[in-house]
């Protein structure tokens, strides 16, 4: 009698594991189809342009041709190579994107560690009006910008970048400042405050005792920061008038439809050379997040952003 | 020495707290000096611009005061500005709440266990690398590259959402549903991509908030029999709701001011091809006020479902 009853209880427990393990089963699948769709989306538009960009202009007219290139060839990075002035445009842009890494990631850990541990009156008016100045639409600002750099005899100079960057108002600044803002908070008062007892000032509790523990952070405002600089075709198209960069030897190629200069009219082959150009231009920024996503994911997930 | 020996405490902490604020004060005044000269002084120039006209000349540039002409032209006169400045709302109002929807439901994807979990996670924040606005508006001017994407579809990434809304079009219209929501259906399956590509913060931020949550919390409920259902609305989403504010703001914040934004290109190629400084600073700022208008009501909307724990 008993036995039978625990023989029942026995097996109605496993039928439900059993459920239970195919509904698991079930929902595994659904996820990797969906979360597979999601990627082939996002992918799909990269991979069809690296194809496109080692085409020659008869697979574009040849309907048999779609996803693999019948000629082969690396010519349309060869004639976008010597349009943008290569070596020379790169490392200017690299340069520039470094630099202004730089500036805006020590700015942003200065000011929002001064956020997030001091209490002083004005700070969350001030806090306020860095949140709107990420609403300003930038237009807005580049005209007296330009005026007062121009006055000051700095366009054509790194100096807006680095003076923009020192002060938090670069591109996209007030976020860097927001994340490590956050970040600071969430990092125990304990450690400073040991630091205090034992008679260090604010200033060395900052220096050896927060800023190595905020370092995952800034690296990643750093990745951030060095990708939206490269990218931006907005503040370099205006600072710049005659130094090129990497975004501004290409938009001009978005204006102009013919290449004579490089003895190429047909709009077709023009188009293979642009998926080429851009390919140059977002390539090192993927290499570079490739290599540092890992990194950059997990610390902006342990920046504990809620509060 | 009598004094010190009275108020000895009190005077400590209040020397304390005048130290912390001079402090705070060393710490922010990199961003106070920035927006003085690089934020508030541009942007009030610009608002004199805004009731001027702005000519160039050799030796600089001179302004002739028009009072609210720039202004009265925007919306009385010009036939398009309105329409796009509405366009540009009515695209926030449908972008808004699918990307939140969507990147919110992808993180969660994203937080639980699985093989490859963080390559998945690697791939969707490439959009904001490859859809940068350098990138589309090379795409964009090109006329050839738009042929390719209709002749082979294999340009553009709408490509593939078109695609698959042609098979749902047909689904849909053999299922009798009301028309509203077969177009609403449609038209979110063939922006596929350009949802995938706005959600690329918002997952990033959800996933920060979701593994944030303690994961004792859902043992627990796990424990006393909670579905994964009552999980997710009793749990996760009350949890994160500070995170819903964020990516919001954020999303709305994106979408008004992104490079492809038509009032946004406007605002540029008003100042820099038609040289109308005065007109465009108009228009950036009428377009400023209603963005903030638009975030202080959603603000005031949506914080008050929001939960603070603590």
């Amino acid at each position: 009698m008993e036995k039978t009853g625990r023989e029942k209880w026995v097996s109605a427990e496993r039928k439900q594991a059993a459920a239970r393990r195919a509904g698991l089963a079930a929902w595994a699948v659904f996820r990797g189809v969906l979360l597979a769709g999601i990627c082939f989306v996002v992918l799909f538009p990269l991979f069809s342009k690296i194809s496109r960009s080692f085409m020659a202009v008869e697979d574009l007219y040849n309907l048999t041709v779609r996803y693999i290139p019948a000629h082969f060839t690396v010519q349309n990075y060869r004639l976008m190579w010597v349009w943008m002035d290569m070596p020379k445009t790169l490392l200017v842009t690299l340069g520039i994107s470094l630099l202004v890494a730089v500036c805006q990631t020590a700015s942003a850990t200065w000011v929002g560690y001064g956020f997030a541990r001091f209490k002083f009156r004005g700070r969350n008016a001030l806090f306020a009006a860095l949140i709107v100045c990420m609403v300003i639409p930038p237009d807005l600002m580049l005209m007296p910008l330009y005026l007062i750099f121009q006055g000051a005899g700095l366009i054509d100079t790194p100096w807006p970048f680095v003076l923009m960057g020192l002060t938090c108002t670069g591109l996209k600044n007030g976020l860097y400042v927001f994340l490590l803002r956050q970040y600071f908070l969430g990092m125990p008062k304990e450690l400073e405050e040991a630091a205090y007892v034992d008679g260090a000032g604010p200033l060395r509790a900052f220096f050896t005792i927060m800023l190595p523990g905020a370092v995952p952070m800034m690296v990643t405002v750093f990745l951030f920061s060095c990708v939206w600089q490269w990218l931006d075709d907005l503040y370099s198209s205006v600072f710049f008038q005659e130094v090129q960069t990497m975004t501004s030897a290409l938009t001009g190629l978005g204006h102009v439809n013919d290449l004579s200069g490089l003895g190429v009219s047909d709009p077709a082959a023009i188009t293979l050379i642009k998926y080429a150009g851009i390919l140059l231009l977002i390539l090192p920024m993927i290499v570079l997040y490739l290599f540092c996503q890992r990194y950059f994911v997990e610390s902006i997930e342990r920046s504990g952003l809620v509060g | 020495m009598v004094k010190s020996g009275k108020a000895g405490g009190n005077r400590r902490s209040r020397s304390l707290e005048v130290k912390q604020r001079r402090m705070g004060y060393v710490f922010v005044a990199p961003l106070i000096v920035g927006m003085l000269v690089f934020v508030a002084f541009p942007v009030i120039q610009s608002l004199f611009f805004s009731f001027s006209k702005l000519s160039v000349t050799a030796s600089g540039y001179r302004l002739s005061f028009l009072g609210g002409e720039n202004y009265r032209y925007l919306f009385a006169v010009d036939p398009e500005f309105r329409q796009i400045v509405l366009a540009s709302l009515r695209d926030m109002l449908i972008n808004v709440p699918v990307v939140v929807l969507f990147s919110f439901f992808v993180a969660s994807l994203l937080n639980q266990r699985f093989r490859g979990r963080s390559i998945v996670r690697a791939i969707l924040f490439l959009p904001v690398i490859i859809a940068s606005g350098v990138v589309e508006s090379v795409d964009q001017g090109d006329q050839f590259s738009s042929l390719i994407a209709a002749g082979t579809q294999a340009g553009g990434g709408s490509a593939v959402g078109e695609q698959l809304s042609e098979k749902l079009i047909e689904y849909l219209q053999q299922l009798n549903i009301s028309p509203q929501i077969t177009d609403f259906v449609i038209d979110t399956v063939s922006r596929v991509y350009e949802i995938a590509v706005l959600s690329a913060v918002p997952v990033i931020i959800f996933l920060a908030g979701l593994q944030s949550v303690p994961s004792s919390l859902f043992e627990a409920s796990y424990m006393e029999g909670a579905t994964k259902w009552e999980v997710f609305w009793k749990i996760s989403l009350p949890m994160v709701s500070p995170l819903i504010l964020v990516a919001v703001i954020y999303c709305i914040i994106d979408s008004f001011t992104n490079v492809s934004n038509p009032v946004i290109s406007r605002i540029h190629s008003s100042a820099y091809d038609s040289l109308n400084f005065g007109l465009s600073s108009a228009m950036a700022w009428s377009y400023m006020l209603l963005i903030l208008l638009v975030l202080g009501i959603v603000y005031k909307l949506v914080s008050r479902h929001i939960v603070y724990h603590e």
